[in-house]
């Protein structure tokens, strides 16, 4: 295998409806990239918890001879807009931006890291052709949205927040007024989005799936729910390549975390899957790694 | 299902507590003597909860009196449980 190659990152903004997006770029230095990986951010703090190991990522796929594209969605902190400005449409048409000019050169893995996979059945009924590179996705939105109000809760516990008279944050939302929730000022049309948003793939998709968690569990094994997703998709004839690894939580943990394995398996398997295509072995960790090692 | 071992091991594992130096029992108070005890553990202490009792919990119902000890969360989690 020809050693790891020396890569560029270029950073700039870019015009979007409104406003400006920030966007990171990192590719091989003296190559052609060989497609285009496109990512796609959890949700709020789990994407400031995670910046570490997307990263990393962004740069050994670069060194694997990937372009990878990172964009800060509208509101999200590099880009332009607050957070409380944002939408769940904004969102989209902003990874649909660079998922149509992605498609136009080459082969493309849509890279989804929690709430991002729930962005990505919109994006994929609109263009087809993308694969899908999954990291604990969530599946569904309405959890996802419940889970952080009741940060809101957790605060008021321990004497951070006042109750907000009789309402709750989500009635609040429902009455179309912003709420701030874990120091995020949260719109009703970005709550609206993500609350309806649940991980279902459209009937065209034709692609390939990789789907990998992390857990901390004995045994490892799928979550329940990512396990009945699964097994959905495999009998709609969909190729599903899914494992789980060993390694802690680290869109969530109070520190910073990291989890090497689950770089070193992304690599393998985006290197795998562009020989081998399609219906990668199930069981695939050793056989997946062995054309990469043996390069 | 013993509900002072099941609460006392979330406590635990969420918190991260070492047993030689946190004891916990039922009189031991939590908010305000935990400095790991914040907002995001709470979130993740009433999540464990449920899945381990499979109990519902609707945030109106936690203030930080269900906090107070080991105890309270205990009693609290039998009121669910007895519904």
């Amino acid at each position: 295998m020809k050693g790891p190659s020396t890569i560029v990152q270029s950073a700039s903004f870019v015009a979007a409806d409104i406003g400006t997006r920030f966007r990171l770029v990192s590719e091989p230095a003296d190559s052609k990239p060989r497609g285009t990986v496109v990512f796609v951010p959890p949700f709020a703090e789990e994407m400031n918890k995670s910046r570490r190991m997307v990263a990393r990522m962004a740069r050994l796929l670069a060194a694997d001879g990937w372009r990878v594209v990172q964009r800060d969605l509208h509101g999200c902190g590099d880009s332009g807009g607050d957070f409380g400005d944002a939408s769940w449409s904004d969102w989209l048409d902003d990874i649909d931006s660079e998922l149509s000019r992605a498609l136009d050169d080459g082969p493309v893995w849509l890279w989804c890291l929690r709430a991002g996979a729930l962005l990505a059945p919109a994006l994929l009924a609109k263009r087809s052709g993308a694969d899908l590179l999954l990291w604990q996705p969530v599946l569904s939105g309405s959890q996802h949205l419940q889970g952080f109000l009741r940060l809101h809760t957790g605060a008021r516990v321990v004497g951070r927040a006042p109750r907000m008279g009789e309402r709750s944050p989500l009635q609040r939302l429902r009455a179309h007024e912003k709420v701030e929730v874990g120091g995020y000022i949260l719109s009703p049309a970005l709550a609206s989005g993500l609350e309806q948003a649940a991980f279902e793939l459209p009937t065209a998709f034709a692609g390939t799936v990789v789907w990998l968690e992390v857990s901390a569990a004995h045994p490892l094994e799928p979550s329940p729910a990512a396990a009945v997703a699964i097994e959905r998709l495999r009998a709609r004839g969909i190729g599903v390549e899914s494992h789980v690894l060993r390694g802690p939580p680290f869109w969530q943990t109070q520190e910073i975390e990291e989890c090497d394995a689950l770089l070193e398996l992304t690599r393998a398997l985006l290197a795998n899957g562009e020989e081998a295509t399609v219906h990668a072995p199930r069981q695939g960790i050793a056989r997946g790694m062995a054309p990469n090692a043996a390069r | 299902m013993n509900v002072e071992q099941e609460v006392v091991a979330t406590l635990r594992s969420v918190l991260s507590l070492d047993p030689a130096h946190h004891r916990l029992e039922a009189n031991s108070a939590l908010l305000g003597s935990i400095a790991e005890l914040d907002s995001m553990a709470v979130v993740t202490i009433l999540t464990t909860l449920e899945e381990r009792f499979g109990i519902v919990v609707n945030d109106d119902e936690v203030d930080s009196g269900t906090f107070a000890s080991v105890g309270s969360l205990m009693r609290f989690v039998e009121t669910k449980l007895a519904r």
